[in-house]
């Protein structure tokens, strides 16, 4: 990521009561792949568009190569959005969806439908370009979209949840394009999405949003691994959150007390105090299950029910004087050479290197 | 068993409507084509001879030119104000917005006696009653709400974002509205101008009271009626009935047109515009 292109600079946005964005900022790199990332009614989209002009903020400035976008409106502007209902004009044919861009910005036609065709011989729909909208399926509707928005060669192009209509398997084929479309390009994407998967495959940063606000921005690694808060921990759902009161602050680790016993979490730049109450997470895919403990921190507990991502499980363990399940997350060959049945009792353990405290890893 | 019978009867009530709304329209067909002077049982015998006394008469050669000469201009205003305002109500907020929308479609509910009245002493204030002009003012009036409520009901498919969708390609909202919107609502403009141009080629009673000496086909058949019980009258119903209903038809299929392709991707059936036209037909 170079210096950058887009500066959200404290934009706020209310409508009428109700406030969609609080006080936000955060700054888009050139060619950088960026997925803002929330469930529905965090802000996500409000935020995108008012990056395309659709919305006005209420408070604060967007900057696009350092001039202000205020007051600017969409037809102005030249943020190109690829829209989750598509919203593809459905009285033209396909070349004349691709070609409607450069058409209002007075490209002759035969110039305008070169350069629309070579789009879609390049999204392989060179033999629909004659077609009626209507006649193509779901992933060619999406391409077409796709290219309607890129034909005119923009610098940042805006999408808008635009893989949640098509079905799993498409869904990933599309990602794949879509990855590699933005490096060929080498312009900027700021992708909007409620899904992780898709944010966090394609992504170079995600940001986090949750009821208006920014939560967390980073790589996916660091937000997988270091999630900033309690809402990202729970919102990612890798971790489980634990609590105790600290015992002992040591070089490298700190020594709190549980519920269920003593336990050892890296130190980070922990800034508490012994006997300061503190919330720390553990990563379930640092966890060990066996009968004996194999790490220093380790818990009994019994196994309650497993789930299948893929080829790893998510293993729910109930552990006394916690309240929620412990996730475990192990490979399925592992998982399967334990042979465990339902309400077995195992033993859990980790390391102080698996746990953390929000906030403060280095 | 109750069902069944519910059924039944209301397969028997729909029927027993339809009879009776179109059985005065078949009978006029019926003696248009009778040889005897007098619309009586048994029938005399097949005949074309009142059709050909009908349109040979200057006076019904006159109202039908004068029919046509007001409907397509009627249309045409009707379609372009009915569009207006569906677009207004479509696109934009504001205050006293509902009450908008209900006086663009109050003209069908008032009675038509009361209308063509009420359009007479104004008119004839502003000098224009029994005027040509009288009647196109009128006709307009009555046809817009139903062009306005057809294309209202296409700009209601419009998915919101198409607009938008535009407007971040870059086209301004005047450009939006003549490459995107109109476009769009295309099929229900030729619905629109097609049933505007029947609402006003057999509306009688505003006609009556505005026209004066501009007879309208109607007000003609009237005052044929007034004078002595002619099978020219049947004749003229006939033909004033199927060049309605012939454009009403055309107009369907074209608000209609493309419903199964539109189907698939899109849930809100048109509802038939047939059903906006139910309060006006000549009635003979």
């Amino acid at each position: 990521m170079s210096e950058a292109l887009v500066e959200i600079d404290r934009v706020s946005k209310r409508f009428g009561d109700y406030t969609a964005v609080t006080d936000t900022s955060f700054s888009i790199g050139e060619g950088e792949f960026l997925a803002i990332m929330g469930s529905s009614g965090c802000g996500k989209t409000t935020m995108l568009r008012m990056l395309a002009g659709l919305e006005e903020p209420s408070e604060g400035e967007i900057r696009l190569e350092g001039r202000s976008q205020k007051g600017l409106p969409p037809w102005r502007r030249d943020l190109p959005l690829v829209w989750q209902s598509l919203a593809l004009f459905p009285f033209l044919s396909v070349l004349d969806n691709v070609g409607f861009g450069l058409k209002m910005r007075g490209v002759a036609k035969a110039e305008r439908d070169r350069r629309s065709l070579a789009w879609l011989h390049k999204l392989e729909l060179g033999e629909f370009a004659s077609r009626n909208v209507m006649q193509l399926s779901g992933g060619q509707r999406q391409r077409v979209a796709l290219a309607r928005a890129l034909v005119t060669e923009p610098k940042v192009l805006l999408l808008d949840e635009p893989l949640s209509a098509l079905d799993a398997h498409l869904s990933v084929r599309m990602q794949a394009l879509l990855r590699s479309l933005q490096r060929e390009l080498g312009i900027t994407f700021v992708y909007v999405t409620h899904s992780q998967t898709e944010a966090f495959s394609m992504a170079d940063r995600v940001v986090i949003m949750s009821r208006g606000k920014v939560e967390q921005i980073g790589s996916p690694q660091a937000i997988y691994r270091h999630p900033a808060n309690r809402f990202v921990a729970e919102f990612i759902g890798n971790v489980t959150i634990l609590r105790g009161s600290v015992a002992e602050v040591g070089e490298q680790a700190v020594r709190l007390n549980t519920a269920t016993g003593g336990m050892s979490v890296s130190r980070g730049n922990f800034a508490g105090s012994h006997g300061a109450q503190a919330d720390f997470y553990v990563n379930a895919d640092q966890i060990a299950i066996g009968d004996e403990p194999r790490h220093e921190n380790h818990v009994r507990a019994r196994f309650l029910s497993h789930k299948f991502i893929g080829n790893m499980v998510t293993l729910f363990l109930e552990v006394p004087g916690i309240e929620d399940d412990l996730k475990v997350i192990l490979p399925e060959r592992t998982y399967d050479c334990l042979g465990m049945q339902p309400g077995d009792s195992v033993v859990a353990s980790w390391p102080a290197a698996a746990a953390h405290f929000f906030g403060g890893a280095a | 068993m109750m069902l069944r019978l519910g059924r039944w009867f209301g397969w028997a009530y729909t029927g027993y409507t339809f009879l009776f709304i179109l059985a005065p329209i078949a009978a006029s067909l019926v003696f248009s084509f009778n040889a005897d002077r007098f619309p009586s049982l048994p029938l005399k015998g097949f005949t074309t001879e009142w059709y050909g006394g009908t349109f040979t008469d200057p006076l019904v050669i006159e109202a039908f030119q004068r029919s046509v000469m007001v409907s397509i201009p009627v249309a045409l205003l009707s379609t372009i104000l009915g569009f207006c305002a569906a677009y207004c109500d479509f696109r934009f907020d504001f205050r006293g917005k509902s009450l908008f929308s209900l006086l663009m479609l109050l003209p069908p509910t008032i009675p038509a006696v009361i209308m063509g009245l009420g359009m007479l002493s104004y008119l004839s204030r502003m000098s224009l009653a029994g005027e040509v002009w009288a009647v196109l003012i009128s006709h307009v009036v009555i046809a817009l709400p139903f062009a306005m409520a057809m294309i209202r009901l296409r700009l209601a498919q419009m998915d919101s974002a198409l607009e938008e969708a535009s407007w971040n390609l870059r086209a301004s909202p005047a450009q939006t509205l003549w490459y995107v919107v109109l476009p769009f609502c295309k099929q229900s403009l030729v619905a629109a101008f097609l049933i505007t141009a029947a609402v006003s080629f057999d509306e009688f009673a505003v006609a009556w009271f505005v026209s004066g000496l501009n007879e309208t086909v109607p007000v003609r058949v009237l005052v044929f009626l007034q004078g002595q019980v002619s099978p020219v009258i049947n004749a003229i119903g006939t033909a004033v009935f199927t060049s309605s209903i012939f454009l009403v038809a055309i107009g369907m299929a074209f608000s209609g047109m493309g419903k199964a392709k539109r189907a698939a991707a899109e849930a809100p059936a048109q509802p038939a515009a047939g059903a906006l036209v139910s309060n006006n037909g000549l009635s003979l």
